[in-house]
């Protein structure tokens, strides 16, 4: 049988994924916007955004408005081929 | 076999599986690893919400600037009436000075409560409308300075061809339908001897309080409707 591609162990988790998932189809988003899409809590989500950002696939942008800050989130390029090449070995995996 | 390499793949993810509590379908994930099914279920459901998410924030922006348009037509109405004065025609620059608050405040609070993305989509039809108003006040200052023709069957045709857009980008063809409709019936209106019909002083007002109903309001209702069966589908799922 032939070997399967192993998929984006970065990407294989609910949160993440569904935090890459949202971004995608979006120019920017800020924290509270994935926060309430998601369902996750805001230390959760903060720590997978991190991670996300180490891998490079979004973009992280702190700005002060007025005395809060608000974290913006991005998808990168390398973001949006990750979710791809993770998308394409599912259908794999699913035949599709 | 496939099935158990994908689980192995997750395994290797499990820990920091474990510490998430719910994702976009409200599922709990307690650590399990993901089936291929689950992992492409977040994907669509991602990509479905993005496509109408537009409808959820539309239809208050539309009531917003229809009950001002509303608002200042029944006001230059009313003063045309009493006065015959067509100085008061100068109240429809009171238009963006009503709705501009209110749309800060609904942008505040909106983002406050769900938070600020920006899509392709809104944005396409916030620059849609920002250049219908761009235009309109600027035709309007332009007949300070020159000799044009009347302002009203412009602005009808205007204001038509945004809500179509509007409807056309949405996929809300409803609403596409009744901007083509308002916009070129009443512009045929208009010209087909409408001043004379509505005591000609008071054609124009009347006219922009119908529009602002027909292409603002009622719009606005529809994206609002659209915006509450999503939502209560969302939390049904």
């Amino acid at each position: 049988m032939d070997e399967l591609k192993k998929l984006d162990p970065l990407l294989h988790s609910e949160l993440r994924l569904a935090i890459i998932s949202v971004l995608l189809t979006l120019e920017e988003a800020d924290f509270t916007f994935l926060k309430e899409k998601t369902g996750a809590t805001a230390g959760n989500l903060s720590v997978q955004i991190d991670k996300l950002a180490s891998a490079g696939y979004i973009e992280v942008r702190r700005e002060l408005v007025g005395r809060k800050t608000r974290t913006t989130c991005s998808i990168t390029a390398k973001g949006k081929t990750a979710l791809e090449d993770y998308v394409s070995t599912l259908r794999e995996y699913l035949h599709l | 076999m496939k099935q158990k390499e994908f689980n192995a793949n997750g395994a290797c993810d499990a820990n920091s599986v474990n510490d998430q509590n719910r994702t976009m379908t409200g599922a709990a994930s307690n650590g399990a690893a993901m089936t291929p099914e689950k992992s492409l279920e977040i994907i669509t459901s991602a990509l479905a919400e993005a496509r109408t998410e537009f409808s959820r924030g539309a239809g208050a922006p539309m009531l917003i600037w229809g009950a001002s348009v509303l608002l200042v037509a029944g006001l230059v109405m009313l003063t045309l009436y009493l006065t015959g004065n067509l100085n008061w025609h100068f109240l429809w620059f009171a238009i963006p000075a009503i709705g501009t608050p209110f749309m800060m405040l609904l942008k505040r609070n909106e983002e406050k409560r769900y938070g600020r993305a920006v899509n392709p989509i809104s944005s396409a039809i916030g620059s849609v409308w920002l250049f219908f108003g761009i235009f309109s006040v600027v035709y309007a200052i332009l007949g300070f300075f020159f000799r044009i023709p009347s302002i009203t069957p412009i602005i009808v045709l205007m204001l038509g061809l945004a809500t179509s857009i509007t409807g056309g980008i949405t996929r809300t063809w409803g609403v596409s339908l009744l901007g083509i409709i308002a916009g070129i019936g009443g512009l045929v209106l208009y010209y087909s001897g409408w001043m004379q019909w509505t005591d000609n002083i008071l054609g124009a007002p009347i006219m922009m309080a119908m529009m602002s109903i027909l292409l603002l309001i009622i719009p606005g209702l529809i994206y609002n409707r659209i915006g509450m069966m999503q939502e209560s589908g969302r939390n049904k799922r």
